[in-house]
């Protein structure tokens, strides 16, 4: 059974002329099919899109697979003997802390006060050693090969001052309550989260005193365009002229427009500007000549910067500058003065540890780095903050109350932007601040905080292939519960965290809806295929007496027939497919054209991003490949064992 | 040798009162052999064809081919392997070529069919034979009867069986082409010593054969 049915089922599927129902009928079933098939990928493949880029956002921040300490591990010895113990300031410890300690035990009987009696007794190996959960756990998953570091939550009120020159919000003091997230420098996916630094954040940067040294700045940027509002005079040619305009009442003044044709505010005088060596000039051709007048542009003047001499000022940086006024080409060395970048390039990614780091944060081969320019700690706001005008290098504090054992007092620690990150959806993204280690465990060690999405404020992040991290779990939890260590931590995935369980449970929901609905309009658009078969059934009636005269088998009757509906869902599949990779290819013009139709954009960014994924899903793939073929054979078989069950000795005999 | 054994056959139809068509026939034939069933219409001829063929069961009574008792389940491999059929209405798949015709029994019993196959040059063969070769890739709906006939013949000799049925194989085709197809029949059958049953209203093809029956009242004399 094969090539012999499969070549009669190709041939009785070929429309002839005389059978020109039969024909309409399949045209119509491969068409409905090709249709469904499409629609299965289209809105699979972008769903799945959709879902993992989700995925991408939420455990770029937050890794898929976290280890939190539970109630056994703060009740234990381990945890609290911090408390007690000079050694330790008598702080308890993060687990970072805990980590690099260089003691397990920190108490000491001689030296401490009494261990209260309700405690637990202290958790020892063999030789009597103090079990130490954090390290033993942090070698076990050294052991995993896995990427992770410890994570700490903490709260403080933040009080930045914009020095953005923005008429509205010049000087303007920005305070939010906020939650602070130690950075993870481990995590291999932070880079895809940092947004770059933009024109306005260097401009910022160079325009403010309080900035980082210039040398950082300019040794990790290429200016290649300025703006300027004022004409250095060294810049208009020798031998020529330009048109310029003075008032009659300031005269020390000139305003050169930029093109010969622009109109100047009524009352001004037109001249021309000439320069012979140091000596510049404003002349009406009449008798009025201004000496060496201070010179304004009408609009500002587009310059592109060929070389850059660095400076202990910006003020005194000297550029090699290249440009067009009034149709003359302009070049000379000019001073910063005023200049603001227009087109740059800032570094933000390194093959190796620059020998000057920027001002911002920046990726060493993937790795994400806070820069430690100055004394003054940096810090990432999520990039929110850029629309209230903060931008890198703006400074202020970090205020914190510290209760002592009298007062409360208020603790500040200074703090610099060194750049933004996209939070993706996480709950108190909005106000989370990612900030240095030292500063998280500086206010941990004052006050416990607690997060208001349920995030645990303390633990380890563990990052990799999000899609198998049930596996690792589960190695994971084998791992630590064959050393006895289970106890002491809860192994949550991306799955389990409170922030992005609905969202993912939601998208789980909405797929196998759509799958069920996409099998029921399959098993309807199959159904088409029952009724050509029947068609063709009772059109080859004859033939399929023939061929049972000559010895066909009931079998072979039935698998011809079997044959045909699997090759229309065969060929359904591949039109549908082939349709489904030229949408998504011009998606864009789709969902366009969508938002034409309906005056409003068709899939907000906020929760589609910036344009819908146009990756063909593989599994969507698989599943229509196996689906519509299998249920079309299904449908298939109704008018197979029809045709098998005709006696051939009644259909020849009626000839 | 016995090629075909059938013993006490009877068949009945509903139409809806029951009509006994064959009330008990008993047949033996010996290979080589070639013996003719005349009647009138109506009388069952072609049902005790389609029963000796295996394409229809009888009520009562057993079938044995080639000493195979014939049932349910092997009767399509008898088909293939022992019987080539002939009808009067030619029977041809109009849509394949006259050599996918003749080749068609051979497919079916899974033979390779390629051009240096064995299958493939006794299909040339027996075309040749029929003197049709010329026409190996003319479509069967453009031939005329008598040729549809003739592929018939060369069709049914394809897979080599020792058993020819032919329903009245003359019976849709002028004088003269359904003489030419009774000699044609009747010298295949002889020349490569099948077995032939014939039902036939011709007395003149009926004579040419070894034996001759007369169905009537549903049993044979």
């Amino acid at each position: 059974m094969g090539i012999f049915e499969l070549t009669i089922a190709f041939r009785y599927l070929v429309p002839r002329k005389k059978s020109l129902s039969t024909a309409l009928v399949s045209l119509l079933s491969v068409v409905v099919i090709s249709l469904v098939v499409w629609l299965v990928l289209v809105f699979l493949s972008v769903t799945a899109g959709i879902e993992k880029n989700w995925l991408q956002k939420l455990t770029a921040l937050h890794a898929p697979l976290r280890l939190t300490p539970t109630e056994y591990y703060y009740n234990s010895y381990y945890y609290r003997a911090d408390a007690v113990s000079a050694t330790s300031d008598y702080s308890l410890k993060t687990i970072g802390e805990k980590a690099e300690s260089r003691h397990s035990d920190p108490y000491s009987a001689e030296s401490d006060a009494e261990i209260p009696m309700n405690w637990p007794s202290p958790e020892r190996h063999s030789d009597g050693r103090l079990r130490d959960p954090v390290k033993e756990t942090f070698a076990l998953l050294k052991d995993l090969n896995v990427d992770y570091q410890d994570y700490e939550i903490s709260a403080a009120l933040l009080r930045l001052n914009l020095n953005y020159p923005s008429p509205s919000q010049n000087n303007a003091t920005l305070s939010q309550m906020s939650y602070l997230l130690s950075f993870m420098d481990q995590n291999p996916r932070f880079a895809s989260l940092i947004v770059p630094p933009s024109i306005e954040d260097l401009n910022a940067m160079l325009s403010s005193n309080e900035s980082t040294s210039l040398e950082s700045i300019l040794a990790n940027c290429v200016i290649s365009e300025i703006r300027v509002s004022s004409l250095d005079p060294m810049l208009i040619p020798e031998k020529t002229s330009l048109i310029a305009f003075v008032h009659p009442q300031k005269s020390n003044e000139a305003i050169i427009p930029l093109d010969r044709q622009e109109s100047i505010p009524d009352g001004w005088l037109k001249g021309r500007l000439a320069r012979n060596g140091a000596r510049w000039f404003w002349t009406n051709n009449q008798d009025k000549i201004i000496e060496k007048p201070s010179i304004r542009t009408l609009s500002p003047l587009t310059l592109s910067v060929h070389d850059l001499t660095l400076a202990r000022q910006l003020s005194d940086i000297q550029l090699s500058v290249r440009g067009t006024i009034q149709q003359t080409a302009i070049q000379h060395k000019i001073k910063w003065g005023n200049a603001i970048v227009s087109v740059a390039e800032m570094k933000i990614k390194f093959d190796q540890f620059p020998r000057i780091a920027p001002p911002w944060v920046f990726e060493v081969n993937g790795r994400s780095h806070l820069p430690q320019t100055s004394a003054i700690q940096s810090f990432l706001l999520p990039k929110s903050y850029r629309d209230m005008g903060v931008r890198i290098g703006d400074r202020g504090t970090l205020n914190f109350a510290s209760a002592g054992a009298a007062s409360v007092q208020d603790q500040r620690i200074q703090v610099e932007v060194a750049g933004f990150y996209d939070p993706g959806l996480f709950s108190m993204g909005g106000r989370c601040l990612i900030v240095p280690k030292t500063i998280t465990r500086t206010i941990h060690a004052t006050s416990q905080i607690f997060s208001p999405d349920g995030t645990p404020t303390n633990g380890i992040s563990i990052w990799g292939d999000a899609e198998k991290m049930d596996n690792t779990k589960v190695q994971i939890e084998n791992s630590l519960r064959k050393t006895g260590l289970l106890s002491y931590w809860k192994i949550s995935t991306y799955k389990d965290f409170e922030f992005s369980k609905e969202l993912f449970q939601q998208f789980r929901s909405d797929r196998t809806l759509f799958l069920m609905i996409a099998i029921l309009i399959l098993i309807v658009a199959c159904c088409n295929i029952i009724s050509l078969l029947v068609l063709l059934v009772n059109d080859k009636k004859r033939e399929i007496a023939i061929l049972q005269a000559m010895g066909a088998s009931q079998f072979s009757i039935a698998a011809i027939f079997g044959f045909c509906g699997l090759i229309m869902g065969a060929l359904s599949s591949i039109i549908g497919t082939a349709a489904a990779i030229i949408t998504l290819n011009h998606l864009d013009i789709v969902v366009g054209f969508l938002s034409t139709l309906q005056g409003h954009a068709a899939f907000q960014p906020a929760f589609f991003g910036q344009s819908l994924p146009n990756q063909l899903s593989s599994e969507a793939l698989l599943f229509v490949f196996i689906a519509t073929p299998l249920l079309s054979l299904l449908a298939g078989l109704i008018p197979a064992l029809r045709a098998s069950r005709i006696r051939p000795s009644i259909a020849l005999r009626h000839e | 040798m016995t090629i075909l054994e059938a013993k006490h056959i009877k068949k009945s139809f509903y139409d809806p009162k029951r009509m006994e068509v064959l009330s008990d026939i008993s047949l033996t034939l010996s290979a080589g052999e070639s013996i003719a069933i005349c009647g009138r219409s109506g009388e069952g001829k072609t049902t005790l064809l389609h029963i000796l063929g295996t394409l229809e069961a009888p009520d009562f009574g057993t079938l044995a081919i080639g000493n195979h008792p014939v049932n349910f389940r092997n009767a399509h491999r008898i088909r293939q392997q022992c019987i080539g059929f002939i009808f009067q209405s030619f029977n041809l798949l109009e849509d394949f070529s006259v050599l996918d015709n003749v080749l068609m029994p051979a497919r079916l019993a899974r033979q390779p069919t390629d051009k240096n196959s064995p299958a493939h040059q006794n299909a040339i063969a027996n075309l040749l034979e029929v003197d049709l070769a010329d026409r190996a890739h003319t479509l069967a709906k453009f031939l005329s009867g008598g040729e549809r006939q003739r592929v018939a013949i060369a069709r049914a000799l394809c897979n080599d069986p020792f058993l020819i049925l032919a329903d009245e194989p003359s019976g849709n085709l002028d004088h003269a082409n359904a003489g030419r197809i009774g000699q044609l029949l009747m010298h295949c059958v002889k020349a490569k010593n099948k077995s032939l049953i014939l039902v036939t209203h011709d007395h003149n093809l009926a004579s040419l054969c070894d034996r001759q029956y007369l169905l009537k009242d549903g049993v044979l004399s």
